[in-house]
């Protein structure tokens, strides 16, 4: 087309340009540099094999929420009902469970996919901001969760579950969940219409999507891995307790901006999220192991949630 | 202000017709639009009257129904001012509990030192808020969600988990409990709440700007508005609030713990704004009108109590009721801006 020599780009040019390598990357970045903070102080206690695998097996539960988030995220919206759901798919996993394994998690899963669906049309069918009624919705599950006992834990030690819980590791579920998500976000349509309603409604509504059904379905897909991870959670502990899964919402969501997702939606990879669940999970574990109070964890993850936040915004404006 | 009816008459009538009945009709749906919660809250009361056999439009026990919303009030009126800028704040809940239980742990050091540094640490949590909103640019739901998380978690830490009793009686506002022995001083400070948000909103250049903010922020800026200063000012606000609140809620019980932040009510404190008739948009509403969606919630859930709802169900039942009612009113403005 043209003659004209290319000029090599400057630095400062290259860097713009690459900006969203920055972005993209955030959780991986901040994680080699946790990993190296926690070698600072614990040494090669850390890094050892048992404690990785630990901080693996830990981030299971919070990692099947985070992908739930992330997909709602995708779109522009949030979900915040997800700890409080997860907490209420527990407590009626328990309860379900003399129905037998079978009837108990399909109980649990129809369940995730009616809170999900309530969530989803309100948001879609209502034109409400997300972040209202998946805040009221977790005040809605965390009152049935407590509701449905009074208050009292459900115990399912001796049943079915708590042997697949202690028999298989927690991040092959995760690991699970994860496939299937992505493969509906790579190789299908819908997850081109996902991208698409999270980019530009307006344009993914003229050109034919429906961004109504693509809304529904984001908080199902949210409130199925809700279901999964209740269930995760029940098998690991041999309990459900009502409020448990408190803060949690507030980890996925820390998960998913430090891995590189737009809040306004449309934009964000997959793995980001999975290493934004790592650094949050491994964060808590150097918490703890610090024999730290456990509510500085709440503070230091909305910290964090802060920092990403802002730092991204950061990132994008320059120019 | 409007002409007043003399000045019309004199004026020759000969291009002012007389209002035919349709425009009547719209003006009477107009004022029935603008009294129609009013009239919701009056047609409640009156059931609940029936059903309580009487007793519940006594003096005593509207006195009662004020006492018991008084928190709520109190952060729904700092919310107002939030969602006006069309923001939110989910931690006015957590900035309570906060604030209640660093209140008591000073306790010690007397009356107004441990009062101030209650009201210091809400103001300075809606600081931080203000801030991550404005010079930060984060969302307003992320940054207060952040703030509900570090609240809570700062409360906790500082109480160690427990409740703190208030043994040197702190939470006693005005000295006595009641004000000539029949309006409770937390009712009292409600008012006094309530009274100042109208004069901020509707009296004075701030109130001005924050309709503007929330109204078109960017127009807002051209024209001039420190849109920055106005978001800080309407976070910290809120935040102070929260720490008032947090008084009221000693004065009512006796003690602090950090779970407060935890009540679905209190932390819902958008909701009676929602259900006032505030848009979540920003840009319209008013004080006053929350009040009135507050009213509302409350005589509601007294009417739980005496068709005898338990405790815990009332929570699910007043989820649902509100956001069926948010649900309501989005719609009904959405109608409202297709129409026009």
């Amino acid at each position: 087309m043209s003659t004209q020599a290319v000029a090599p780009l400057k630095l400062s040019d290259r860097l713009v340009a690459n900006k969203h390598i920055a972005i993209d990357y955030m959780a991986w970045i901040l994680l080699v540099l946790l990993v190296i903070v926690g070698f600072a102080m614990k040494g090669t206690l850390f890094i050892s094999v048992d404690n990785l695998g630990n901080i693996v097996e830990q981030s299971a539960i919070i990692g099947v929420l985070a992908i739930g988030q992330f997909v709602v995220v995708l779109t522009g919206g949030i979900d915040l009902s997800v700890g409080a759901n997860m907490a209420m798919m527990a407590m009626i996993c328990g309860l379900t469970m003399p129905f037998g394994i079978f009837g108990s998690v399909a109980a649990t899963l129809l369940a995730g996919i009616i809170i999900g669906l309530i969530a989803g049309v309100v948001i879609a069918y209502g034109s409400l901001p997300p972040f209202i009624v998946t805040f009221a919705m977790m005040f809605v599950c965390r009152g049935l969760a407590l509701t449905v006992t009074a208050g009292e834990s459900v115990s399912a030690i001796d049943s079915p579950i708590t042997a697949v819980g202690y028999g298989w590791p927690h991040w092959a579920i995760w690991l699970i969940v994860a496939g299937i998500i992505w493969y509906i976000l790579v190789k299908t349509r819908t997850g081109t219409k996902i991208y698409a309603v999270g980019g530009n409604i307006e344009a993914a509504r003229v050109s034919g999507i429906n961004t109504k059904r693509i809304l529904v379905l984001v908080y199902v897909i949210s409130g199925v891995c809700g279901a999964v991870a209740g269930m995760l959670a029940l098998a690991r502990n041999g309990v459900a307790m009502p409020t448990s899964g408190s803060g949690y919402e507030m980890q996925t969501i820390a998960a998913v901006v430090l891995g590189g997702i737009s809040l306004f939606g449309g934009e964000g990879k997959f793995t980001g999220a999975v290493a934004g669940v790592v650094f949050v999970t491994m964060l808590r574990n150097i918490l703890d192991s610090n024999n730290a109070d456990p509510f500085w964890a709440f503070c230091v993850i909305g910290i964090v949630l802060w920092i990403a936040v802002i730092l991204r915004g950061l990132i994008e404006r320059i120019r | 202000m409007s002409s007043s009816p003399e000045l019309l008459e004199e004026t020759p009538a000969v291009h002012t017709p007389a209002p035919g009945p349709k425009e009547q009709t719209y003006k009477m749906r107009a004022v029935l639009q603008k009294y129609a919660l009013v009239l919701v809250l009056l047609v409640l009361a009156v059931f609940a009257n029936i059903k309580s056999e009487g007793s519940f439009l006594t003096p005593q026990n509207i006195m009662n129904v004020l006492t018991q919303n008084a928190v709520l009030g109190v952060l729904a009126v700092g919310q107002t001012l939030i969602i006006l800028t069309a923001g939110i704040d989910l931690s006015l809940g957590s900035i309570t509990a906060l604030a209640a239980v660093t209140t008591l742990t000073f306790q010690g050091l007397g009356f107004f030192p441990s009062l101030l540094i209650g009201f210091g640490v809400g103001m300075l949590a809606g600081l931080v808020n203000g801030l991550l909103v404005s010079y930060g640019r984060v969302p307003a739901f992320i940054a207060t969600l952040g703030m509900m998380q570090v609240a809570m978690g700062l409360a906790y830490v500082i109480s160690k988990g427990f409740s703190i009793d208030d043994k040197d009686h702190v939470g006693l506002l005005l000295g006595e409990d009641k004000l000539f022995g029949f309006v409770p001083s937390v009712v009292i400070v409600w008012a006094l709440v309530t009274i100042i948000a109208w004069f901020i909103t509707k009296k004075m250049k701030y109130g001005s700007y924050i309709y503007a903010v929330g109204g078109n922020p960017r127009t807002a800026k051209a024209s001039g508005i420190p849109v920055n200063r106005t978001l800080i000012f309407v976070y910290m606000f809120g935040g102070l609030c929260a720490a008032i609140g947090a008084i009221l809620y000693i004065n009512r019980y006796g003690n602090a713990e950090p779970s407060i932040g935890n009540i679905a009510t209190l932390s819902m404190s958008m909701a009676p704004v929602v259900v006032g008739g505030t848009s979540l948009f920003g840009g319209s509403g008013g004080v006053w009108k929350t009040i009135v969606g507050v009213l509302i919630l409350g005589v509601l859930s007294n009417i739980m109590v005496l068709m005898g709802v338990p405790q815990n169900p009332q929570q699910i039942v007043q989820g649902a009721i509100i956001i069926l009612v948010v649900f309501m009113f989005a719609w009904q403005e959405r109608r409202s801006r297709i129409r026009q």
